[in-house]
């Protein structure tokens, strides 16, 4: 990280941070239904 | 013990130490001491970050409740990635930006000196009070394997963590910490492997999460039915995301030993990347050792168990109470194996099945399992007067027997070493607030030597402290869920002395340490008063507000004090 990051990439890396998180959750909700 | 499990045991964690301490030689003055002299990379600054959190008991406690309980406990870190997103876009960039030292500097410049003190003593109680349950996990081990007396291990351990980190300050904390985290992922990894690898040869992967997800032990997302479940129940996908979230938002921006981490950081855009590797990384380690707690369960299907792994102890004091107890115990033994043959036929049958397969004989005996080990546990507590379960030791007894020779002493060092990248940044944190926030302040003028020489005194005394109550963490029950408890009391209420700086800009002087005594009232109100009549739901006694709320009232209970106290301020 030498460059310094402008913020429309934060935005994006942000966007993609949520996204991850709820992709998590709707992975374990599978999960939790097809094994539990 | 092999001699080679012995001597990774003894190199690891003193080659993680040593590179640590030869690494912090560069960062002198103030800065140096305390910030690493602001100049780590991200990805040091976030393995440091994981690393503070990931203690010990992330090794011990955790899989040992995914033995109990499954993978219920990943309820609390579902919210991790929106608690970052959050953090990265306010109180890092305001932390780096006003180049302070600890995050309740921050609140003088916004509120007052006193809302300063205040915050900053709570925090050095909160932590203070967890400070304890690092040091005490991996005296377990050392007591099974070594045999040596606990308090000796904690001594030991205390100890080398309190010398590096009076030594080496917070470049020695973060540079310790990354080795210490490389270590534990290595070792979640090889302990999988082996538990996959114990399961008999007609026993594969997806019949092992079959036979897990049948007996209850992959249930990562729960729902609550009713709103009495939503409060209550502390494992529901409600209660995680607005109650984990606070919960994070308060760890991660206003407990100043994950603050100290990111402000380490080389810029702002490095400290705000640092909190993103949790974000990424949390949830699947988590998931991981959850994972392999639910798999020793599935382990023990087929291997031989003891009703109780605390056995040691209950053996003494069976011996020491008498015939009765003796035989009582004994019977417990002989029923424990006769019960755990039948339940190895279930699972052996349940795997033969064909789709769709039937649980009902498997989870049968499974509860047949439970009685006979509610029993021997019964037996414990009325022997030792402990209501100490036997969770934390199931791990240890699990590798102790099943790892293969340098796999196993590579776990025991990653113990160690996670206890001791906890430990130290809890110590250098407790050591910066205590000597930035309270000594500087009450001596204006001291110099720069002065203050780093104080630090390390005020690092010994925390090292001091926390090795002594660890004696005291052994009387709280799993030590996992003790520490969140205690945090959720405080972090709230911290948290939101922030956001009431943030939201209400007519919130002025005394109004922050006023409003944060209300959040902190809120919140033992609720502990004290609101939880001290259990509620029934689902056959089981439970507090009427789950911990994960605590955060949300403490918080909530600050910026409704704050509000009303800033409305005297209105029209000026």
């Amino acid at each position: 990280m030498s460059e310094p990051i402008d913020s429309k990439t934060w935005r994006r890396i942000y966007v993609a941070t949520v996204a991850y998180g709820l992709l998590t959750i709707a992975a374990l909700a599978w999960f939790t239904a097809a094994y539990a | 013990m092999h001699w080679l499990d012995w001597l990774l045991i003894a190199v690891l964690p003193a080659w993680v130490v040593f590179d640590g301490v030869r690494r912090s030689r560069a960062h002198t003055g103030l800065e140096g001491f305390f910030l690493a002299g602001r100049g780590v990379r991200w990805w040091a600054v976030g393995m440091s970050v994981m690393a503070t959190q990931a203690s010990a008991i992330t090794m011990i406690s955790i899989a040992g409740h995914g033995y109990e309980h499954g993978l219920r406990w990943l309820h609390v870190y579902l919210a991790l990635p929106f608690a970052m997103v959050i953090l990265c876009t306010t109180v890092v960039p305001w932390f780096t930006r006003a180049r302070v030292f600890t995050a309740y500097e921050y609140l003088e410049r916004r509120f007052d000196g006193t809302t300063r003190t205040c915050a900053s003593v709570l925090f050095l109680v909160s932590r203070g009070l967890a400070v304890g349950t690092s040091l005490y996990a991996p005296s377990i081990v050392l007591n099974l394997v070594l045999g040596i007396p606990q308090a000796l291990a904690i001594a030991l351990m205390g100890g080398v963590s309190t010398a590096y980190t009076i030594f080496g300050g917070n470049a020695a904390v973060i540079f310790t910490d990354v080795k210490q985290m490389v270590v534990m992922f290595l070792a979640i990894g090889c302990s999988l492997y082996a538990a996959l690898q114990g399961l008999p040869a007609e026993v594969g992967f997806g019949d092992a999460l079959a036979l897990a997800g049948a007996s209850g032990r992959l249930q990562a997302i729960h729902v609550a039915p009713d709103a009495a479940h939503v409060f209550a129940d502390r494992y529901n996908l409600v209660a995680a995301l607005i109650g984990g979230l606070f919960l994070f938002l308060g760890y991660f921006g206003a407990d100043q030993s994950q603050v100290q981490r990111f402000l380490a950081g080389k810029s702002v855009e490095h400290s705000k990347a640092s909190l993103l590797v949790s974000a990424y990384l949390k949830v699947p380690m988590q998931f991981g050792v959850l994972l392999l707690g639910a798999l020793i369960y599935v382990f023990y299907m087929f291997a031989p168990a003891p009703p109780f792994f605390r056995t040691a102890d209950l053996e003494r004091a069976v011996v020491a109470a008498g015939a009765p107890e003796q035989a009582e115990w004994q019977r417990l033994r002989q029923e424990f194996t006769a019960v755990g043959e039948r339940r190895a036929a279930a699972a052996l049958g349940f795997v033969q099945q064909h789709e769709p397969r039937d649980p009902a004989a498997l989870r049968q005996q499974n509860e047949r399992v439970r009685e006979v080990r509610a029993e021997a546990r019964a037996l414990y507590g009325r022997l030792t007067g402990s209501t100490e379960g036997d969770g934390d030791f199931v791990f240890p007894h699990f590798f102790l027997r099943q790892l293969p020779v340098g796999i196993l002493g590579l776990v025991i060092a990653a113990i160690f070493v996670a206890a001791m990248s906890s430990l130290d940044a809890q110590l250098n944190s407790l050591a910066t607030s205590s000597v930035i926030d309270l000594y500087a302040r009450a001596r204006p003028g001291v110099t720069e030597g002065a203050i780093v020489r104080a630090s390390r005194w005020a690092t010994l005394f925390w090292g001091l402290f926390a090795t002594v109550s660890a004696y005291w963490v052994a009387s709280l029950g799993q030590m996992i869920e003790a520490v969140n408890v205690i945090g959720s009391m405080f972090y709230g209420s911290l948290f939101g002395v922030f956001v009431l700086g943030w939201l209400c800009p007519r919130a002025r002087g005394r109004d922050g340490w006023l409003a944060l005594a209300g959040g902190f009232a809120a919140t033992m109100f609720t502990h004290f008063v609101v939880n001290a009549e259990p509620i029934e739901l689902d056959g089981r006694k439970m507090p009427p507000v789950g911990f994960l709320w605590y955060n949300v009232i403490g918080c909530a209970g600050v910026l409704v004090v704050g509000n009303l106290l800033a409305w005297r301020h209105r029209g000026r």
